[in-house]
């Protein structure tokens, strides 16, 4: 019916596509659920074709398959040369079928061994009846109740048992039947593992259509483009098919065939028949009958998009779409730049090249994977695609000051005038003109600017290149407006830096500064992503294309590379190195003198040990800076080492330093070396010795070479290194699958929320407020760049004519009417681009006129200009917005106090006319402050996550995937020598694992009073766990204690007791209020002592001086012991040991504290747990008291705490790490680990309680086990996960797939009216 | 005085790269003027032009280098002043560089309101200090040569 008017019976010809649309298939045939069960005999009987009894494999005369056997064809084939016999198909095509073998005795199932176990330990053992209702009973009994379960023979068991699971408890392999050498393979073991079923063949899949080989660089390729080797761009294919526009190249492609470039491999007619081109009567034929609708496999041509890919794929960047380039050669080329986010380097690295199929997925791959729409990367929105290496080093070279070019062609035009401009030929200076055409590669129309000096001879500066290299013509829209400090700024006067560190760059042109890492590099609010946000990807793109050309080129031809001169120390150096080694050395001496003696001051909370090589470790790496230091200042600005670290290109000085100037300390796990032999390091020290050259100090530098010694313990640093790199990448590679597991199916949705494909919520809006993170442009993660935004508002529209600074309240109406909700309130918009050709009426220029234009020799481009930089509508809110001018709070109030900050003049400062001056010229006019604020609107409404984004997905990649950068084992100090943080790889885990027993818990504890010391040593001493032994005098057995008197100890067995003197100095020392009927308070309630009154134990206190405190202490035994005189004695014995552990102050899990000093305010940190209780103790400021325990904060603040504290402490861990991930992916982290309302762990019982799904779980981890309880429990999975729909081979629900295109059917069966054929049809 | 020139006045050469040599071929002058007190911080490419501490020199401002004072397109073809036969500014003067003023700043300080004006000559700096009633003809964004002459 539907079909009926598309195809009327007068219709000429079929609408061609390009491509057949893509249709769902038919409703019945899709995937909507998979059930599992335990099938019955009936059932097994019914899935087979046929009854497997006959044992032998084949039939021996013949040497054939026997049949009934399990070789049987009717089970299906194993060679290319037979056929099926129950389905009649060919090896492709057949899947394979199931026979049945009836077992001769029953078996246990070993995959429900347990469960059988379990049902049977529901018996009774007595009565043999169930515990169950009689109900439950008969559905339960009639499976069980088999006869004869006693006389399996346990042999026949084990290798039934082995056909299932060969992986048996306590089963030895030698015992299995096979071969003693490899191991049967069971069931279990086919579907388990890396390699098994589901994780091998299920989630991931072989493809056609992909190649693999080595990577090299190639400066010549721009962003977005890789070099195809010819000989893949012949293999690979595509199907493309033939129209009229390219019926002609298909036919020359045809006409190549398969071994010509560019050829085509296949030719599919429209019948659906195959021909492989494989010989010239062929070609001709197939390209002669070659008709539109046929599709052509065709080779990999110049501009294919490819999906380009390195291993390990830790975040999406991984992957990404660029367009194919077919050079000769046998590499994959691309350019440097985009060496990071694939992590690649060229030292042999291969990659993996696919290219996609379809119409679709080419149109898909090119605008959401290209290479020019990943610049950034979603962990924290900084640009991963920039400049690297030698580009620096380039930018750097050419933007130096006194670096000057003259033009080409100068002396020819210059003849003839009194000063020549531009004179002196090509002698010292290069050409202008030439460089300028290196980053242009012809494929632009340059515009040189005049000339920075004129006279006495005409010269452009590197600077004003670098201005050409991002707007090469005037026509150009590219404006950039930035301002920042570079690595070499010398922290005073802005721009009038003497180093020329501070760049500026003011509507395109590089006003001052020398380029380096901070501003080509990915640093937000660097050129390239100014130049991303700004003008476009693409832009920024098609600069950093100029830059790798202009860059390679440049140096080149200028040179730059490093010899043994550059890493000569110069003989000042030398001599300066000796004075600061032979006053390190005293010092060390000194040091080790005082400890020696006793006499060294202690740091906080340390032994004499621990401060005498904390002391130590800091002179040593003091010694390596200050030589670094003295290094530094003798090198000469041409050394290439010292460019390469200013620029930031390569190397630190730390790198120089070690090169020309010293080595420095090595160190082994955090320490200097250990002593490999018995108090010593190596044997030609003496024995405890703790001297510098001792213990792993190394004074030469690489170019003095280094002694044996020295040698050995650089070793020792070196090889923890490598080991270090190989377990980390195991344990990061496990928690980024983990997490990606837990993370999958989280995305975001069309009303704002996060939800997981069940179809929970976890964020009622992600990441609270909406926003993508790879487009924020705060360092902070906030939406806006406000300054720079400011900057190029002003940048473009000039000095303000008349300005007037406004007072607070109207700023603030002013942000109100430009975000506020109420959509009358908008601004207007920005008015209509004007033509671009437009004469001097304004009226549009037709071509003729153009014509003419151009030959009067007239520049017929127009030329731009800053402001039209805003021209243009603006952006529009994306679908999925909640509400128009939604914008949140936070945004607003940070708009509103930026521009109070920027603008607004203190109220009490107005009206001096100097200040007013002086504000003016930095204000902004009422046009600038609209322009501002419709910019911010509009940018805002830009960055809002698109609906069905994976943000799970790309929230456990930013999270594991700067895992592989930290080092495993670091510690750190929490503000104190000694107390130590576990951080890196180890605490993420903790943190994600939701450890119940973390290995460092740290409370930290603010005061009331935090300004005085002594208060702070109060709490202190209430905080830390005091025993009884550190406080007493002296504990001994008194055998005739007090018999009588007001202290007597009653007793019926004599008066054997032990008794107790404490120390009063010594509880004055800790601010202990502890006097002696608090002991016996502990002592009576002290567990496992065996003192409580209840046992007939006594605890009396007699008091000496109840002034000063002085007093003793009788504790009796209890009364079970007394009866007898040799237990009595050893029960004294037991109290006497036992008594100095008593604890009599503070709390008992808390084995240390520390008094820290924290910008003058004091704290207490505490080594232990129990949060609840150090918030209790009196003096503690109980709002601010935190720990990093999560388990803790959950257990006593609440499950909000806890997903707080998950947040801020993946944060910290990554923070002293020195990398920043974006909050909303932590938060995100959280949320779905506290959702449930309980924290769990990303581990596989966490995840099993976040997930429903069978194939979910089970392609995580214990694949067998998960699906054995889903069978057992009949369980039911809705395919709507990630994993589920890849293991099923249908698309997910996420991204573009998350719609789908509805039509409504009601009105199609009607004719729609017949189109009138249009005028001039022919 | 035509209204191509901007500013004009007579300056000391007082230092020379106050902050140590960081360039091989550009050099940091601080210059005063007696008469308006006037401080200008210029670089200057020594390779062509070395100036030493000491000379006075002649320095102007120069909207256009046409005598007359008509504008200029701003563009490097056969328009730019360079490639005319006619007598320009340029003669009259040793040195010359083009270039934008970038930024206003405020240097008041002890009653005296002074203005700083900055310039960027393709990457080479100057700073100008002064009574803004003198320099407040000069406008930011707007092409500026400066011409300087030994006296």
């Amino acid at each position: 019916m539907a079909r009926q008017w598309h195809q009327p019976a007068e219709a000429p010809a079929q609408l061609v596509c390009t491509k057949e649309p893509f249709r769902e298939p038919d409703v019945p045939r899709k995937i909507k659920q998979i059930c599992f069960g335990l099938q019955t005999p009936q059932d097994i009987m019914k899935c087979g074709v046929f009854h497997v009894y006959e044992r032998s494999l084949y039939k021996m005369p013949e040497r054939a398959p026997h049949p009934n056997g399990v070789l049987d064809k009717r089970l299906g084939i194993s060679n290319k040369m037979s056929i099926c016999e129950t389905c009649h198909l060919k090896l492709t095509e057949c899947a394979g079928h199931f026979g049945y073998i009836r077992l001769e005795l029953p078996v246990f199932h070993i995959g429900y061994f347990k469960n059988t176990l379990q049902v049977l330990q529901c018996i009774c053992k007595t009565c043999s009846r169930l515990l169950l209702s009689d109900a439950d009973k008969r559905k339960w009994s009639r499976r069980f109740r088999r006869p004869g379960l006693e006389r399996v023979p346990r042999e026949g068991l084990i290798s039934s048992a082995m056909l299932i699971n060969s992986e048996l408890p306590g089963v030895n392999t030698r015992d299995q039947g096979g071969a003693p050498a490899r191991p049967l393979r069971g069931f279990v073991q086919r579907l388990k593992g890396k390699q098994g079923r589901f994780r091998g063949n299920l989630s991931g899949k072989r493809v056609d259509f992909s190649a693999r080989t080595v990577i090299s660089p190639d400066p010549n390729l721009a962003i977005n483009q890789v070099a195809v080797p010819l000989h893949m761009a012949t293999t690979l294919t595509y199907p493309e098919r033939v129209t009229a526009h390219n019926l002609r190249r298909l036919k020359e492609a045809v006409m190549a065939g398969h071994s010509a470039w560019p050829g085509a491999n296949f030719v599919e007619k429209a019948d659906g028949g195959r021909m492989y081109l494989a010989n010239d009567p062929v070609r001709r034929k197939q390209a002669a009958e070659l008709v539109v609708g046929d599709v052509v496999e065709r080779h990999l041509r110049n501009g294919d998009i490819v999906l380009f890919n390195r291993q390990p794929s830790l975040h999406r960047v991984s992957i990404m779409a660029f367009r194919a380039v077919v050079r000769p050669g046998r590499t994959l080329r691309f350019n440097e730049c985009v060496c990071s986010p694939f992590n690649a380097d060229f030292d042999g690295d291969e990659m993996n090249l696919h290219l996609p199929q379809t119409e679709e997925a080419r149109a898909e791959a090119l605008t959401l994977m290209a290479s020019t729409r990943n610049l950034c990367t979603p962990k924290n929105g900084e640009t991963l695609i920039a400049a690297t290496q030698d580009f620096l080093t380039a930018a750097f070279y050419l933007t130096g000051k006194d670096r000057f070019f003259n033009r080409a062609q100068a002396r020819a035009r210059g003849a003839g005038r009194r000063w020549a401009p531009g004179g002196g030929g090509g002698r010292a200076f290069d050409r202008v003109a030439q460089l300028a055409a290196y980053m242009v590669d012809a494929l632009y129309e340059f515009d040189l600017p005049r000339p920075a000096v004129i006279k006495p001879q005409e010269l452009w500066t590197g600077k004003q290149l670098f201005s050409l290299l991002l707007r090469p013509n005037k026509s150009s829209t590219v404006w950039v407006t930035l301002e920042l400090p570079e690595r070499e700024y010398s922290k005073a006067g802005l721009h009038m830096c003497p180093k020329d560190g501070y760049v500026s760059f003011r509507n395109s042109e590089l006003i001052c500064g020398r380029l380096g890492k901070v501003i080509l590099g990915g640093n937000k609010g660097g050129l390239f992503y100014t130049l991303a946000a700004d003008c476009g990807p693409d832009t920024a793109a098609e600069v950093m294309s100029r830059l790798a050309k202009l860059s390679a080129r440049a140096l080149g031809e200028a040179g730059f590379s490093i010899g043994i001169d550059d890493v000569t120390p110069a003989a000042s150096l030398t001599r300066r190195k000796g004075e600061i080694m032979a006053e390190g050395d005293a010092r060390c001496g000194e040091l080790i003198e005082r400890s020696r003696k006793g006499k060294l001051e202690l740091l906080p909370g340390c032994s004499l040990e621990q401060s005498l090589e904390a002391s130590l470790t800091g002179v040593l790496n003091g010694l390596r800076e200050s030589a670094g230091a003295a290094c530094m200042q003798t090198l000469a600005p041409t050394n290439s080492p010292l460019i390469m670290s200013q620029c930031g290109s390569k190397g630190s000085p730390i790198n120089i330093a070690q090169m020309v100037a010293c080595v420095g300390q090595q160190s082994v796990g955090g320490r200097r070396c250990f002593d490999g032999f018995a108090g010593r390091t190596l044997p030609h020290f003496n024995r405890g010795d703790r001297s510098s050259a001792a213990k792993g100090f190394v004074r030469a530098s690489f170019f003095e070479g280094l002694s044996p010694g020295e040698f050995f313990f650089h070793t020792m640093a070196g090889r923890e290194g490598l080991v270090d790199t190989a377990v980390k990448t195991a344990e990061t590679g496990y928690m980024s699958r983990r997490l990606m597991k837990a993370l999958e199916d989280l995305y975001a949705h069309y009303d704002g929320t996060t939800r997981n494909a069940a179809g929970a919520v976890v964020q009622f809006l992600y990441g609270d407020d909406g926003m993508d993170p790879v487009l924020m442009e705060g360092g902070d993660g906030s939406p806006l760049d406000l300054g720079r935004t400011l900057h190029k508002v002003r940048a473009a529209t000039g000095l303000p004519a008349a300005t007037a600074v406004p007072l607070p309240p109207a700023l603030a109406a002013a942000v109100e009417a430009a975000l506020g909700s109420d959509p009358a309130l908008r601004l207007s918009e920005a008015e209509e681009v004007e033509g671009d050709y437009a004469g001097p009426d304004g009226e549009p220029l037709g071509p003729d006129a153009l014509r003419a234009r151009r030959a009067q020799g007239k520049d017929v481009r127009p030329e731009m200009k800053p402001q039209d930089a805003f021209r243009g509508p603006p952006l529009e809110a994306p679908p999925g917005a909640a509400a128009d001018g939604a914008y949140s709070e936070r945004f607003k109030r940070g708009v509103r106090k930026f521009l109070r900050d920027t603008l607004g003049l203190p109220q009490d400062a107005r009206g001096a006319p100097a200040a007013e001056y002086a504000a003016g010229l930095s204000g902004l006019t009422q046009e600038q402050l609209r322009a501002f604020l419709e910019r911010c609107r509009d940018k805002y409404r830009g960055k809002r996550i698109d609906p069905g984004s994976t943000v799970g997905a790309v929230g456990a990649q930013s999270i594991g995937e700067p895992g592989t950068q930290m080092t495993l084992k670091t510690f750190h100090f929490a503000g104190v020598a000694s107390m130590n943080v576990t951080l890196g790889v180890p605490r993420i885990k903790e943190i994600i694992n939701g450890s119940k027993n973390i290995s460092t818990p740290i409370i930290r504890v603010r005061l009331v009073n935090d300004r005085d010391e002594a208060a702070a040593r109060l709490v202190q001493g209430r905080l830390e766990r005091t025993t009884l032994g550190q406080v007493a005098r002296r504990i001994a057995i008194l055998l005739n204690g007090p018999t009588n008197g007001p202290h007597a100890v009653p007793s019926s067995a004599g008066a054997a007791c032990v008794e107790i003197v404490l120390d009063p100095a010594v509880l004055g020392r800790l601010h202990l209020a502890v006097d002696c009927y608090a002991v016996a308070l502990a002592i009576s309630r002290a567990p496992r002592l065996k003192a409580r009154p209840a046992l007939g134990a006594c605890v009396r206190v007699k008091w000496e001086n109840i002034v000063r405190g002085h007093g003793r202490i009788y504790v009796r035994p209890a009364l079970e012991f007394s009866c007898n005189g040799a237990a009595l004695l050893f029960e004294l014995e037991r109290l006497l040991r036992a008594l100095p552990e008593v604890i009599v102050a503070g709390i008992p899990t808390v084995a240390r504290a520390i008094v820290a000093r924290e910008k003058d305010r004091n704290q207490v940190l505490i080594e232990g747990t129990n949060l609840q209780a150090a918030m209790g103790v009196p003096g503690v400021l109980a709002y601010e008291t935190t720990t990093n325990h999560i388990a803790e904060i959950e257990k006593f603040l609440g499950i909000e705490a806890a997903r707080v504290s998950i947040m801020n402490e993946i944060k910290y861990t990554m923070g002293s790490h020195g990398m920043s991930i974006d909050e909303r992916h932590t938060m995100l982290l959280a949320d779905c680990m506290t959702y449930k309302g309980e924290v769990l762990g990303i581990t596989r019982f966490g995840i099993a309680k976040m997930k429903d799904s069978v194939l979910h779980t089970a392609s995580f981890e214990k694949t067998a086990d998960h699906l054995f309880d889903a069978a057992i429990h009949g369980r039911t999975d809705d395919v709507v996960g990630v994993s589920e729909s890849i293991i099923m081979g249908i698309p997910m629900p996420t991204g573009t797939g998350l719609f789908k295109l509805l039509q409504d059917v009601a009105g199609l069966d009607q004719v729609p009216p017949p189109r009138a054929p249009p005028l001039f049809a022919y | 005085m035509n209204n191509a020139i901007l500013f004009e006045d007579v300056f000391d050469v007082q230092k020379r790269d106050p902050d140590g040599k960081k360039f091989d071929k550009v050099s940091r002058y601080v210059l005063k003027s007696d008469l308006y007190e006037f401080e200008v911080t210029v670089d200057i490419n020594i390779d062509i032009f070395p100036l030493q501490v000491g000379e006075k020199v002649s320095l102007c401002l120069a909207r256009t280098i046409h005598k007359d004072g008509t504008a200029e397109t701003g563009k490097y073809d056969k328009t730019f002043p360079g490639f005319k036969q006619t007598e320009t500014l340029l003669d009259s003067y040793d040195y010359a560089m083009h270039g934008k003023v970038f930024k206003y700043g405020d240097n008041s300080s002890g009653g005296a309101t002074k203005l700083e004006i900055y310039f960027s000559f393709g990457g080479l700096l100057m700073k100008l200090v002064g009574n803004p009633d003198k320099l407040n003809v000069i406008q930011v964004d707007s092409p500026v040569y400066l011409l300087i002459r030994r006296l």
